[in-house]
């Protein structure tokens, strides 16, 4: 009489083995995803294009030296400023500039905006331009400094900063 | 008998399982490879963009640009205040984008999607401010993955100060 002695469990060891590798997969999968959408969100900030609208408006700025009645007026209560329509001197210069720069809008705040992101619900903010402002994070602060912030019409952002 | 085995059921369970699970890791490996692909090329034209505009925005801000003029399709010869000369030139058949000393190829898949650019606004500005806008526009685009990566360089200067130089009209 043949006696089979047939310690299987295939099954049940092959669901385990398969469940442990589809469990390392989702989360080897997830981890890219993650990395992926970080890099998809962060490709529209500070991207070569913008830095140069940032950069051209802040010549602009700097050049003309109106913005002291908008620069005095940045505090805690106000800390962000939509210029994107302020009317300086030579505002059709200013108009025809931020046009060829393919610019959306332009704000003004303190170079440190901590307060600004930690108090954003206060203000008319979305949640791109909200995780933009994040990657600003400063932790030291600069007397007298401002911020040019910059939203291109494609959807990218970047900031340039200027002294008085 | 003592069979503690499996089944031809139990086998074919397995292989089911293993199959799904075998299905769905190459779908995501496949959309893993697309998203590298796509990361790639966007970060290759990233660093042609970003060439480019920084030498030619280093040029015209230090030497101090005066004029341009057109030595072809898609070429311009820009004059600087020192009186010397880059050319400006993109190569549609090459695909490469020349400045000065400078040749870039365009990353596999990108082309040139039209003629570039020299453009000069001047708008009416008081005497210490600058009144005219130079810029360079390069259409560039990846038809198969629909990015537009088109290379924008504006340049601010005063147009009446041409230092020892004749005037522009």
């Amino acid at each position: 009489m043949i006696k089979l002695n047939n310690k299987g469990f295939f099954l049940a060891e092959t669901i385990v083995v398969v469940g442990i590798v589809a469990a390392i997969l989702v989360l080897f999968y997830s981890q890219i995803s993650s990395f992926y959408h970080n890099y998809e969100r962060n490709s529209k900030y500070n991207t070569v294009e913008a830095i140069h609208a940032a950069r051209n408006v802040k010549i602009f700025i700097e050049q003309n030296q109106q913005l002291n009645p908008v620069t005095n007026s940045i505090n805690q209560n106000t800390p962000l400023i939509d210029i994107t329509t302020y009317d300086f001197e030579n505002v059709n210069y200013y108009n025809e500039l931020i046009d060829l720069l393919n610019v959306k809008s332009v704000f003004i705040s303190a170079y440190n905006i901590n307060d600004l992101i930690t108090n954003y619900s206060s203000y008319n903010i979305d949640a791109s331009f909200l995780d933009f402002l994040r990657t600003q994070k400063v932790k030291d602060d600069k007397p007298n400094t401002y911020r040019v912030i910059v939203i291109l019409k494609n959807g990218e952002y970047a900031s340039a900063y200027y002294a008085l | 008998m003592n069979n503690k085995g499996m089944s031809t059921i139990e086998l074919i369970v397995s292989f089911v399982i293993i199959s799904l699970v075998a299905v769905g890791m190459f779908k995501s490996v496949l959309d893993l490879l697309d998203k590298i692909s796509f990361y790639q090329s966007n970060v290759n034209i990233t660093i042609l963009k970003g060439s480019i505009t920084n030498s030619v925005q280093e040029d015209l801000v230090h030497r101090e640009f005066y004029r341009y003029d057109s030595c072809g399709t898609n070429c311009y010869d820009i004059t600087f205040k020192d009186l010397t000369t880059r050319r400006f030139k993109v190569d549609t058949s090459s695909r490469t984008i020349q400045y000065g000393g400078i040749s870039d190829k365009l990353p596999e898949d990108f082309t040139l999607s039209g003629s570039i650019l020299f453009d000069t606004t001047k708008v009416s500005s008081p005497e210490d401010k600058n009144d005219s806008i130079l810029r360079i526009f390069v259409p560039i685009e990846n038809e198969s993955l629909g990015i537009k990566s088109d290379i924008n360089i504006v340049y601010q200067y005063d147009s009446r100060n041409t230092g020892d130089l004749p005037p522009l009209p």
